[in-house]
C-alpha cells in the first residue's frame, strides 16, 4: 500500500467524524505508475485540488474493504484504473461494489480495448446495464480518422460542460472498449460511437461485432435511485491526458458539481384574499375544494457553495391519490423559485402534493408531501334556500302550512254555524 | 290490620299487603332473570379477559374512544385517515352511531359519579347489561299481546316465561356475549321495545305512545342497520288490519304519527340520510302511508254516498290509484329517482343470487342461508313450541296478536335466507313459546284452580269422579314433569351452547396440549403488538379486509380494505395483489403505497380460518373487476381439485398469497416433508425449500404461524426488477468465476435504447 500524500495519511490514522478512512480510493494496476503516458499523478492531483483526500492502491493482492462490518462506507468515492489486473483486491468483487454503490458511494470505471475490462468490473456495470466489450475488440471506423473526437460531441452538458460550445476541443481516444447500454432510465450516455464505426474481435474466428453503428457508446454515465454516481470511460487515456476533461468527470462523479436539492418546499391552506389559514391541530385538515398555495424552490451547489438553482423548464405539480387529480403547470418566479395558487379537487381522500424533477445529469429530485383531504362536514354544505332549485320545495311547504292554517281557522270559525 | 284470622280460622289477608307481596316477587324474578342473562354472558370473560370479539366490535371500540376523546360534533365529520388508504372513508357520516353515543354516555355519566370506569370495559358489558333490558321490553310486549286476550287475561305467566327464554336463548346471546360489542347487542333491545310501543299505540290510538314508539324507533335507526325489519313490520301490519277491515282511528293516529315523526327523525342520521325516501326497503312504509290517507278518503265517501254509487266510486279510484303508482314506479325508476331493484332486494327472494352475482356480500360466512339444525341449536325446543304459539294468536285474533303473527312469519322467512338474521326470529320465538307454555301451564298446573276443584269437592264425594280425578292428575302429573323436563333441558342446552360455540373472542384461541391441559393461541395479538412496536407510525399494511379493523383497532396501522366494505373495486384491488405473480403484484402494491403484507396461515396448526381458504373469494371478486388477468379456473387443477401441493397449477404456485403462505415452511420440517393440516396435502420438503419470495422480505412470524408479516423491498437501486436479481441469484448459485466470464464475452441481446 502507498500512501500518496501526508493528508490521507493523516485521515487513516484519525478517521473522520463519518467514519471514512479516506474521501478517495484508487485502485490502479501496476503498470500505470511506471509508464510514463500514464502517470497516475495526474490523475490523483486532480483529485486533491477538489478537496478530496484519498488513498491509492495497486489492484489484486490487497485487503482493500470498501464496506465495514455494518456495511457503512469507508470511502466515499472509488477511482478503479486498472483493468489488466485478474481482480481488484481480495476483498472486492462485484458484490461489493454493488453494494458500496447501494450505500450511496461513487465510482469511476476505466477501460480499454488491449485489456478489455476487469471481471468484476464487468459484472458489476452488466448489473446497471452497460456492457463494455471484451478483451481484443477493436474500435474501427474507415470513414473517418479513425479515434479523434471533438469535446462538443460529449452528449450531456451537465457532466462535460464544453459539450454544448460550437467550437470544442479535440481529443484522440486511445485503444477505445465500446459498450452496448441496456434500456434503463438511470443510464446517462456521455459519448456515442459515430455511424460508419463498428467493433471487431480480429483474433476471433465468429466474425460478429460488439457494436456497429450509433448503437455503442464510448463513455456512460449512471445516476442510481439514491443519486450515487458511476461513470465508465471506454477510453482510459482521457482521464490521464486532458486534465480538463478529468476534472469535470471527477466533481460529477464525486458529486461536487451538477448536485440540486430542495430548497423551499411549502404548501398552505390559504383563503380567497390569498391569506394563510394555519392547521390548529392534527385532526385539521385540508377540506376538498380547498385553496392552497405552493412554493418550490431549489438550491445548486457550486464550488462549494448552495446557491439558488434556476430551471429552464416549467415545473409541474401533481396532486395523486392513486392517479394524478391534478397536473398544473408552476409559475416562475425570480430567483428560480416556482409558485402556484390552486383548489383541490371536489374528492376527499390521502393525497400526496408531488413536484418531480429528473434531469439526466442531475440529482433526481422528488419533493412530495402527503395530506389528508376531508369531506365537507355536516355544516359546511350551503343551505337548502341558497340552492335555487329548492324554491319548488319550499313554495310547497309554505303552501301546505298556510293552507292547513286557513283551513283551521275555517274549520274553527264555520263549523258552529252548520249547526 | 293487613293479616288477621277471622271468625272461622282463616287467614285473611289485606289486598294491599297481596299487591306488595306480588311486586316483591315479579322483582325479585326480574332480578334473577338479569343475572341469568348477564351471568350467562361472563364466560368469555372469565376464561379469556375482559377483550373486544371477533371484526366488527374493534372498530365499534375504536369508534368509541374516539369519541370520547373528541367531541360529538367531531365525531359525526369524522374523516378517517387510517383506512382505506388512501381513499379514506367518511366514517362518521358511514356509521350507526347509536352505539357508541350509548356508550360514550354512560361513561360520561359513571365519570360524573365519580366512577371513572375504562371504556373497554364498558364496550364489554355493554351487550350483557343491555340483554337484561331486552328481557324486560320482551316481558312488557308479551304481557300487552297476553293482556288483550281472553285466555291470558291477568296472567303474567307467559310474559315472565317469555322474558326467562330471551334472556339465555342462544340466538341471542350468539350476538350479545360480553364483548362482543357490536350494533345487534343493543338493536334487539330497542326492536322489542319499539314493537312493545307500536303494539300499545294501536290499541289506545294514542299519539304519546306513538311518539316514543318513533322515539325508540329513532334509536334503533341510529343504532342498527337491521330498523329497515321495523320499517317493514309496522306498515304490513297497518296493511294487514286494513285488509281484514280493522281500519279505524286508532290505527290511522298511531301510524301517522310514527310515520312523520319516526322518518323525519331518522333522517337526522347521516348514514341514513334521504333513503326514507329513495331506497326501496322503505318504500311499503311510505306506500301505507298514502294507503291510510285514501282509506280514510274513501270512509269519508262512504257515509255521504249511496251504496252503489260508492262501489263504483271505489273502482274507479282504485284503478286511478294503481295505474298512476304504477307508472310513477316505472318513470322514477327509469329516471333514476329511486333504486329500488338493487341486489340486496334481489338476494332477500333468491338465496342464490349473491353467491352469483355479489361475490363481496356471499364471501362473508354469517350471510350464508341457514342450515336447519342451527334453528335447534339456536332456539332448541322452542322451536317446536313456536308453531302452537302462533297458532294460539289465531285463536284470538286481537290486533297485538296479528301483530305477532306477522312478525312471526316475516322473522321465519328472513331467518332462512340469512344466518345472521336468527337474531331477529329469536325474540319472537321466545315470545310465541312462551304463550305455547302458558297455555300448558293455565290448563295443567292452575293452581287456583285445583284449589277451588277441592273446595268444591269436599262439598259432594263421587266414586265414579274420583277415578276420572285420578286419571287426570296422572295425564297432569306426566305433562308438567315432560314440561319442567324440557324447561331444565332448555337451560342446559342453552348455557351448553353459551358456554361452548358463542364464548369465544376469536382474537384469542383456545386449544389443548399434549398432555390435555388448556393453551391458549394468542397470535393474532403477538402479531398486532408487533406491528405496533416495530413499524413506523404511518406505515400502511395491506391484509385481506377481514382484519382491517382489527389492524386499525389493535395495531394502530393504517389500512386500505376493512369490513366495511364499502369500495367494491378497492377490495377487488387487494386481491388481485394477492393472487397474481410477483411481478404483477408489486405494481399493484407501489401504486397502492403498501408498505407491510399480512397474511393469516393456519396451515402449521390447522386454523381453517386462514387465508389460503378465503383465497378463492379474492379471486372471485378480483376477477369481477380483472377478468383478463385473474381467472378462478386457473387456480384449480384439471381435475377440479384445489391444490396447494406440487400438483398446483401455476397460477396458484405463482400467486403472492401461496408464496406468503409457504415460503420457508419446509424449513419449520427440517428435512421431513411439509404438511398442510388445513387442506391436508403434503408438500415434499425439495418443493417446499424451493418456494421463494423476490418482491417481499419476512419480518414476522408470529409462534404458530397464524400470522405471517412481510415488507414490500425497497426499489432496486439501479432499476432492476426485484424478480430479476432473485431470478439471477438462485440460477447463478454455485457457478464458477468462469462461467461468469464466459458470460461477460457474450453480446448481449439488448432492445434498441430509445
Amino acid at each position: 500500500m502507498k500512501f500518496a500524500s501526508p493528508l490521507t495519511f493523516l485521515s487513516l490514522l484519525v478517521p473522520s467524524v463519518l467514519g471514512y478512512i479516506a474521501d478517495t480510493v484508487v485502485i490502479h494496476d501496476n503498470s500505470d505508475i511506471e509508464d510514463n503516458d500514464y502517470n497516475i499523478d495526474t490523475i490523483t492531483d486532480i483529485i486533491t485540488s477538489n478537496g478530496q483526500s484519498f488513498i491509492s492502491i495497486e489492484a489484486n493482492d490487497n485487503d482493500l474493504e470498501l464496506n465495514d462490518i455494518n456495511g457503512n462506507l469507508l470511502y466515499k468515492n472509488l477511482v478503479i484504473l486498472s483493468n489488466k489486473a485478474k481482480s481488484l483486491g481480495t476483498n472486492i468483487d462485484y458484490k461489493s461494489l454493488l453494494s458500496f454503490a447501494e450505500n450511496g458511494g461513487n465510482i469511476i470505471i476505466t477501460s480499454d480495448s488491449i485489456n478489455g475490462t476487469n471481471l468484476d468490473n464487468t459484472l458489476f456495470l452488466n448489473e446497471i446495464g452497460i456492457y463494455p466489450s471484451p478483451k481484443g475488440y477493436k474500435y474501427i471506423d474507415y470513414h473517418n480518422n479513425n479515434t479523434n473526437i471533438n469535446t462538443n460531441q460529449f452528449l450531456n452538458e451537465y457532466i462535460i460542460s464544453s459539450s454544448n460550445e460550437d467550437t470544442g476541443m479535440e481529443i484522440k481516444l486511445k485503444d477505445p472498449s465500446v459498450a452496448l447500454i441496456s434500456n434503463s432510465e438511470f443510464l446517462i450516455p456521455l459519448l456515442q460511437t459515430s455511424r460508419s464505426s463498428f467493433s471487431k474481435d480480429k483474433s476471433s474466428k465468429k466474425d460478429i461485432p460488439w457494436h456497429t453503428g450509433l448503437e455503442g457508446y464510448l463513455a456512460v454515465a449512471f445516476q442510481g435511485r439514491n443519486n450515487g454516481r458511476i461513470t465508465w470511460i471506454g477510453s482510459k487515456n482521457i482521464l490521464f491526458e486532458y486534465p480538463e476533461i478529468t476534472n469535470e468527470i471527477i466533481q460529477w462523479t464525486f458529486q461536487q458539481k451538477s448536485v440540486i436539492k430542495v430548497n423551499e418546499f411549502i404548501h398552505k391552506r390559504v383563503d380567497n384574499e390569498g391569506n394563510e389559514i394555519i392547521f390548529v391541530d392534527e385532526d385539521d385538515f385540508y377540506k376538498q375544494g380547498d385553496l392552497t398555495d405552493v412554493k418550490f424552490s431549489m438550491i445548486e451547489l457550486k464550488n462549494g457553495e448552495w446557491v439558488p438553482f434556476v430551471a429552464n423548464e416549467t415545473l409541474q405539480l401533481e396532486f395523486i391519490m392513486l392517479d394524478p387529480f391534478q397536473r398544473l403547470k408552476m409559475e416562475n418566479l425570480e430567483n428560480g423559485s416556482h409558485h402556484i395558487n390552486c383548489k383541490l379537487p371536489d374528492q376527499f381522500g390521502i393525497f400526496t402534493f408531488r413536484i418531480d424533477y429528473r434531469k439526466p445529469g442531475l440529482t433526481y429530485l422528488r419533493a412530495e408531501d402527503i395530506v389528508t383531504v376531508r369531506h365537507l362536514a355536516e355544516d359546511e354544505h350551503g343551505r337548502s334556500w341558497e340552492n335555487s332549485n329548492s324554491y319548488v320545495y319550499l313554495a310547497g311547504l309554505g303552501s301546505v302550512i298556510a293552507s292547513w292554517l286557513i283551513f283551521v281557522i275555517l274549520f274553527l270559525f264555520t263549523s258552529e254555524d252548520t249547526k | 290490620m293487613a293479616v288477621s284470622f277471622d271468625k272461622e280460622g282463616y287467614l285473611r289477608v289485606d289486598a294491599s299487603v297481596l299487591a306488595t307481596l306480588r311486586l316483591l316477587v315479579i322483582t325479585s324474578i326480574a332480578i334473577s332473570l338479569s343475572i341469568a342473562a348477564i351471568g350467562s354472558r361472563l364466560f368469555s370473560v372469565i376464561r379469556f379477559e375482559s377483550i373486544i370479539h371477533e371484526f366488527d366490535p374493534w372498530f365499534n371500540f375504536r369508534a368509541t374512544k374516539y369519541l370520547v376523546n373528541h367531541t360529538f360534533y367531531k365525531f359525526l365529520n369524522w374523516f378517517d385517515d387510517k383506512t382505506w388508504y388512501p381513499l379514506g372513508r367518511i366514517t362518521g357520516g358511514t356509521l350507526y352511531p347509536g352505539l357508541m353515543v350509548t356508550s360514550a354516555v354512560i361513561s360520561n355519566l359513571l365519570n360524573k359519579l365519580s366512577l371513572p370506569v375504562d371504556i373497554r370495559n364498558i364496550t364489554v358489558m355493554l351487550a350483557p347489561a343491555f340483554s337484561t333490558l331486552t328481557a324486560l321490553s320482551t316481558y312488557l310486549f308479551t304481557y300487552e299481546v297476553t293482556s288483550s286476550t281472553k285466555t291470558f287475561k291477568n296472567n303474567k305467566t307467559p310474559a315472565l316465561l317469555s322474558a326467562a327464554f330471551i334472556a339465555i336463548v342462544p340466538g341471542y346471546i350468539s350476538r350479545s356475549v360480553a364483548g362482543s360489542y357490536d350494533n345487534e347487542a343493543i338493536a334487539i333491545t330497542l326492536l322489542m321495545t319499539t314493537f312493545y310501543f307500536w303494539i300499545k299505540s294501536v290499541k289506545l290510538g294514542s299519539i304519546f305512545y306513538a311518539s316514543i314508539t318513533s322515539l325508540f324507533y329513532f334509536y334503533m335507526v341510529s343504532a342498527w342497520g337491521g330498523y329497515v325489519f321495523i320499517t317493514n313490520m309496522i306498515p304490513l301490519h297497518i296493511f294487514v288490519l286494513i285488509l281484514m277491515g280493522r281500519f279505524d282511528y286508532k290505527l290511522y293516529t298511531s301510524y301517522c304519527t310514527w310515520y312523520a315523526l319516526g322518518t323525519l327523525m331518522s333522517m337526522q342520521i347521516p348514514f341514513v340520510r334521504f333513503s326514507p325516501i329513495k331506497s326501496n326497503d322503505h318504500i311499503s312504509s311510505f306506500g301505507v302511508f298514502g294507503l291510510l290517507q285514501l282509506v280514510i278518503f274513501a270512509n269519508y265517501f262512504k257515509t255521504i254516498l249511496s251504496p252503489k254509487l260508492f262501489n263504483n266510486f271505489m273502482i274507479a279510484f282504485g284503478t286511478i290509484i294503481l295505474s298512476l303508482g304504477l307508472i310513477f314506479l316505472i318513470f322514477a325508476t327509469k329516471f333514476g329517482w329511486i333504486a329500488p331493484w338493487t341486489g340486496r332486494f334481489y338476494s332477500l327472494w333468491d338465496t342464490n343470487y349473491a353467491k352469483v352475482h355479489i361475490p363481496i356480500i356471499a364471501s362473508v360466512s354469517e350471510h350464508q342461508p341457514t342450515p336447519w339444525s342451527s334453528f335447534y341449536f339456536d332456539l332448541n325446543y322452542l322451536i317446536w313450541c313456536f308453531p302452537f304459539g302462533v297458532y294460539l294468536c289465531f285463536n284470538d285474533l286481537s290486533n297485538e296478536s296479528i301483530f305477532v303473527i306477522i312478525y312471526s312469519v316475516l322473522g321465519s322467512y328472513f331467518a332462512g335466507v340469512m344466518i345472521r338474521l336468527m337474531l331477529t326470529l329469536a325474540p319472537i320465538v321466545c315470545v310465541c313459546g312462551s304463550l305455547t307454555i302458558g297455555k300448558l301451564i293455565q290448563i295443567y298446573l292452575d293452581i287456583k284452580l285445583y284449589l277451588k276443584e277441592k273446595n268444591e269437592k269436599k262439598e259432594d264425594y263421587n266414586n265414579k269422579e274420583n277415578i276420572t280425578n285420578l286419571s287426570n292428575l296422572i295425564s297432569k302429573l306426566l305433562i308438567i314433569l315432560t314440561m319442567i323436563f324440557y324447561l331444565f333441558f332448555y337451560v342446559q342446552h342453552c348455557i351448553w351452547v353459551n358456554s361452548n360455540a358463542y364464548s369465544s373472542p376469536s382474537v384469542v384461541l383456545a386449544s389443548k396440549n399434549r398432555d390435555g391441559s388448556a393453551a391458549i393461541i394468542d397470535d393474532f395479538r403477538e402479531a398486532y403488538y408487533w406491528l405496533r412496536m416495530n413499524t413506523e407510525e404511518d406505515s400502511k399494511v395491506m391484509a385481506w379486509w377481514d382484519y382491517g379493523y382489527q389492524i386499525g383497532g389493535m395495531a394502530d396501522r393504517t389500512t386500505f380494505v376493512d369490513n366495511n366494505t364499502w369500495n367494491n373495486t378497492h377490495i377487488a384491488t387487494v386481491g388481485k395483489a394477492m393472487s397474481v405473480n410477483e411481478t404483477n403484484s408489486e405494481i399493484v402494491m407501489r401504486k397502492l403505497g403498501v408498505d407491510y403484507v399480512l397474511v393469516i396461515f393456519g396451515g402449521l396448526l390447522g386454523y381453517s380460518g386462514d387465508d389460503l381458504n378465503k383465497f378463492l373469494w379474492m379471486i372471485r371478486i378480483s376477477e369481477g373487476i380483472w377478468p383478463e388477468e385473474v381467472n378462478e379456473r386457473s387456480f384449480f387443477t384439471d381435475k377440479g381439485e384445489y391444490r396447494i401441493d406440487e400438483l398446483a397449477t401455476d397460477s396458484m404456485k405463482d400467486s403472492l398469497m401461496y408464496k406468503m403462505s409457504y415460503y420457508k415452511f419446509g424449513e419449520m420440517f427440517q428435512n421431513r416433508d411439509p404438511v398442510d393440516r388445513v387442506r391436508q396435502q403434503r408438500l415434499s420438503s425439495k418443493y417446499a425449500n424451493e418456494i421463494h419470495l423476490d418482491i417481499l422480505e419476512e419480518v414476522f412470524t408470529s409462534e404458530n404461524w397464524l400470522v405471517r408479516i412481510y415488507k414490500l423491498k425497497e426499489e432496486d437501486n439501479f432499476g432492476r426488477s426485484l424478480v430479476e436479481i432473485g431470478d439471477k441469484e438462485r440460477s447463478e448459485e454455485g457457478k464458477s468465476k468462469r462461467s461468469k466470464r464466459l458470460q461477460t464475452k457474450k453480446r448481449p441481446n439488448l432492445d434498441l435504447r430509445v
